[in-house]
């Protein structure tokens, strides 16, 4: 009898675990289907939304402040897509303003003004970043090259480094956790003789609504369809008055926000540091791959799946070796079933640059 | 014509002579030792512009082959043999010269292998495990190959930081000096600086011809066709698995190199010398220098190592390398420091002088 | 097996390939004997340039063989098959575009060279030769086609009709025992369709067995010694070009058979 509560125990865990890695897959794919890049940077949104999350829940009540983190995550992917991704001909107020605010977060993060008063500071910040939001502005207008995917992919890597080091200025080396949405670390309910956490309840829950949000976003909203079409065939979807641009812009931020929002749910129980993000992005990675890259709901079981799988590993091998076992079974996948346990090998040739 | 090739060689020489007496002189022996350690780098970045700027492949791993041959390196070379010194097997090394009786710094006797016997063990087994990661690999293309490699990249990490005889998160320290010849050898003394400072560029030399050889050759071609048009060129003959797999073994060879005769220099290696940030500071070092612009890769290589070395950005190095990364992407993915950049700016200045002149 | 020895240098039996739902190709036989041109024509979507695939080694058939010089080919790697002497080009010219022309010619001289790392590192006395008589070879290829004052100009630079005619050069480099050309006078004009067909004419003289798909009736008609016609992924018709022309079976799978039946009603 033990012996089948303990399974329980490392399945319900591993759901738990699992559900982040399926949302982080499920916003790669956002991206990959709107750009055909993978964006190394995924994991350091939900990291993002999680910091922010934690900072305002110490003034503000944890809805307030989950939904501070998500807008926080949310402007920041819009941003990351605006500066590093677009190719932009023409001059663009939106991203000299994006690019200063990078420069500005980069200078209060450097703390370079931080022995003037707080209003003092931001005023410099803003002298020093202004100037640098146009100046870039200027440069990628003039000298801006067309990047192929490969480089686009090097520069989400350079994006996702960029991120974490920022974070790691502002928010320090330390973990931090979110408050337990109900009661504490200790408060369990007992099901069927299994002790879980009411949080895993959130998490959980959070997953499906989010899953079965963007399902029903794609399916039944102009915009979700329209992204649809341009993952199908950007041309033709241009053709048909599509603003593709627009919505690769979008599907970063849609993204960032339920990374963002993932991030705060699991953080009361897995806590959070500057550096989770890159473990975050190989894990999501590999249910992206699992469940066949492009398809979300595929890679929603996909997570849950690999989440169930790590937990048991766990059981067996050193937990410091968990990553391991995922990167061999990413490896595995790779090498023998690149298009996924759900996919169509045809599919994955179509796809592939 | 062909002398012609060797200037950029000539040039590279004389301007490393050049930094070291000027060093010397300046009586800032210090800086060599930073230097040394960015030849090191450089040749690391020469082997990995080999598989990205020739093959076109991408490598977020090459971290990992460093780790290798420069922990096989010092594990080898710090494994105290003396109390096994009656075994056979120990025995008949020490009677052909493999093993060194020397003395810790602490003056206790000990017998460890012969770095050089150490050095072949561990290219082995970067060769080894080179070849076994790339058969699969490589097969891989664009976001899926720069995972997998990355990937391999973590493993190394983990084994390093979880198996006992690699120091765990400590690392391996006491690395004894490599003597090259008796009298030359590869070490951190302080009174070695300026000897150092050419074994590395020897080194590197070497490497740089190697590099400069291969792909001027049947070779090399192959190689940028198989970057050009991976289709074309299996059509034409050149068989494309074989050629990146090779490619990327010698890659890793030169990484392993540069980490074995690192581990030596620094006497020891820690595993924060081998973690994934390392390895897209090798990516990013070659995109600077022009993916396939080995004199770009050089310089970018020592240039960009050494400021990082002397801390010039202090906290923020990761920061800069991630910045550099993103603007050589955004603005110049050829590279900033080209050879054909000098040569057409060097051609436009004289035919503008040219034209000053006429009129 | 079935080892008919003939004297053909290409044998293609029973091949069949099927794409998803799609059969592209189905029981597919016939026999190019050395030294001819042997064109294959028929309409879009006849399956000429998966054939042409198959026998190039991009993708294996479903059923079916393909022998060469006494080898079967089928299921070897693209390099494989193009080691055995079979060279190519390609419906979209795939130059690398990033090096000289004489490189891409060179880089054709591939599978007539022999230096691996190890020569190439060591610069040994052995590569150095060989990599001049290489050089040499592509220097004439070159003048061959007319190319010489193109040699060091970048492949991607030049333009779509001086393309063509690189790609060209670089298969006839290897000297090839079969060269496929697909589709080389599409995007051509008159003049540089003219230059073409006697660039064929001139590489047939060299002792090439040439197999070429193509939409120019008259290109094909003229320098053919030998037609085949599909459709439909099927054989129709194979024989020398007056013969073709005549058939009624090949006019009404050109006019649409649609139409003469819709007309005789």
């Amino acid at each position: 009898m033990t012996g089948i509560v303990t399974i329980f125990q490392y399945i319900i865990s591993g759901l738990a675990q699992g559900s982040i890695y399926a949302v982080v897959a499920i916003g790669f794919n956002i991206i990959y289907n709107s750009t055909g890049i993978i964006n190394f940077a995924q994991g350091e949104f939900v990291v993002l939304g999680a910091m922010v999350s934690i900072t305002f829940s110490a003034i503000f009540p944890l809805w307030a402040a989950i939904a501070m983190g998500i807008a926080v995550a949310s402007l920041y992917g819009a941003l990351v897509e605006i500066v590093f991704v677009k190719y932009a001909r023409a001059f663009s107020p939106l991203r000299a303003i994006c690019l200063a605010s990078i420069v500005f977060i980069l200078v209060s993060a450097s703390g370079l003004f931080s022995f003037l008063h707080p209003v003092l500071s931001i005023l410099f910040g803003l002298a020093v970043a202004l100037p640098f939001g146009a100046g870039g502005e200027f440069l990628l207008l003039r000298f801006q090259k067309e990047q192929n995917v490969l480089q686009l992919i090097i520069i989400t890597i350079g994006v996702s480094i960029l991120t974490r080091e920022t974070m790691k200025h502002v928010w320090g080396k330390d973990v931090f956790a979110l408050r337990y949405f109900t009661g504490t670390a200790i408060t369990t309910i007992s099901v069927g003789g299994v002790y879980i956490s009411p949080q895993l309840l959130w998490v959980l829950g959070t997953v499906t609504l989010v899953v079965a949000g963007l399902y029903l976003f794609y399916k039944y909203t102009l915009v979700g369809k329209a992204m649809r079409a341009v993952s199908l065939d950007r041309k033709a979807a241009q053709l048909c008055g599509i603003n593709a641009r627009l919505l690769v812009t979008l599907s970063f931020i849609l993204s960032a926000a339920i990374g963002a929002l993932a991030g705060a749910v699991t953080s009361p129980q897995t806590s959070t540091d500057y550096k989770m993000g890159s473990s975050f992005a190989i894990n999501g990675f590999t249910v992206a791959i699992l469940g066949g890259l492009g398809n979300s709901f595929a890679a929603a079981l996909a997570g849950l799946l690999l989440g169930v799988l790590e937990s048991f590993t766990t059981a067996i091998v050193p937990s410091s070796y968990k990553e391991v076992v995922v990167i061999i079974i990413m490896l595995l996948i790779l090498f023998f079933k690149p298009s996924g346990l759900f996919g169509k090998r045809e599919e994955r040739t179509l796809k592939e640059f | 014509m062909a002398a012609r090739r060797y200037i950029p060689l000539a040039i590279f020489i004389v301007l490393l002579a050049v930094v070291q007496i000027t060093v010397s002189l300046a009586g800032a022996n210090y800086y060599l030792t930073q230097l040394t350690m960015s030849l090191y780098y450089a040749l690391i970045a020469v082997g990995l512009c080999l598989f990205m700027g020739y093959a076109g492949q991408v490598s977020m791993g090459h971290a990992g082959f460093f780790g290798i041959g420069a922990y096989v390196q010092a594990v080898v070379t710090t494994s105290n043999l003396l109390p096994f010194k009656d075994a056979g097997a120990v025995r008949f090394l020490d009677s052909i010269g493999f093993l060194i009786h020397g003395k810790t710094t602490l003056g206790q006797p000990v017998l460890y292998v012969s770095p050089w016997l150490a050095l072949l063990f561990a290219l082995l087994i970067t060769v080894g495990i080179a070849f076994l990661i790339g058969v699969p690999v490589l097969k891989l293309k664009g976001h899926y190959l720069a995972m997998a490699t990355l990937g391999f990249n973590v493993i190394v990490l983990t084994l390093v930081l979880g198996v006992k005889p690699f120091g765990g998160a400590d690392g391996l320290s006491g690395v004894p000096p490599f003597a090259l010849v008796p009298g030359v050898a590869v070490s951190g003394r302080f009174d070695a600086r300026v000897g150092n400072y050419y074994i590395a560029a020897v080194l590197l030399i070497l490497g740089i011809v190697v590099a400069m050889n291969l792909v001027r050759s049947r070779v090399g071609r192959a190689l940028r066709a198989i970057h050009g048009n991976e289709s074309a060129a299996g059509s034409l003959g050149i068989n494309t698995s074989r050629y990146k797999l090779y490619t990327f073994v010698l890659s890793a060879v030169f990484a392993a190199l540069g980490g074995c005769f690192l581990a030596h220099y620094n006497a020891a290696i820690g595993p924060s010398d081998i973690d994934i940030m390392k390895s897209v500071r090798f990516v990013a070092i070659v995109a600077v220098g022009g993916m396939d612009s080995i004199w770009g890769v050089v310089y970018s290589g020592i240039i960009l190592t050494f400021i990082s070395l002397r801390q010039v950005f202090q906290s923020y190095d990761e920061i800069f390398f991630a910045l550099i990364l993103i603007v050589v992407m955004l603005f110049s993915p050829r590279g900033f420091f080209r050879y054909e950049y000098v040569k057409n700016a060097l051609g436009k200045l004289r035919a503008r002088l040219r034209k000053e002149r006429a009129g | 097996m079935r080892r008919g020895k003939t004297d053909a240098l290409l044998s293609v039996r029973g091949v069949s390939r099927r794409f998803g739902g799609v059969q592209a190709l189905e029981e597919v036989s016939f026999e190019v004997r050395p030294g001819l041109i042997k064109g294959i024509i028929g309409p879009n979507g006849a399956g000429k340039s998966t054939l042409f695939n198959l026998i190039a080694g991009d993708f294996p058939p479903n059923v079916g063989e393909i022998w060469f010089n006494s080898h079967v080919i089928t299921g070897l790697a693209p390099h494989a098959v193009a080691a055995l002497g079979i060279a190519r080009t390609f419906q979209t010219t795939r130059l690398f575009e990033h090096m000289t022309v004489l490189e891409n010619v060179m880089v054709g001289r591939h599978v007539r060279s022999r230096t691996g790392f190890t020569g190439s590192i060591l610069k040994t006395p052995g590569a150095r030769a060989e990599e001049r008589a290489v050089q040499a070879r592509a220097g004439e290829i070159l003048d061959l086609f007319g190319l010489d004052r193109y040699a060091a100009h970048s492949a991607g630079d030049l333009a779509f009709g001086i393309k063509r005619k690189v790609e060209f050069a670089r298969a006839v480099a290897s000297e090839p025992a079969l060269l496929l050309l697909d589709e080389p006078a599409a995007g051509l004009n008159i003049a540089e369709t003219r230059e073409l067909s006697s660039l064929i004419a001139t590489v047939k003289n060299l002792g090439i067995t040439v197999l070429l798909v193509e939409h120019d009736m008259s290109l094909v008609m003229n320098i053919s010694d030998e037609i085949l016609v599909l459709n439909e992924g099927r054989k129709l018709i194979e024989g020398a070009p007056r013969d073709i022309q005549r058939n009624p079976d090949v006019i009404s799978v050109y006019l649409g058979e649609d139409e003469c039946s819709s007309s005789a009603t």
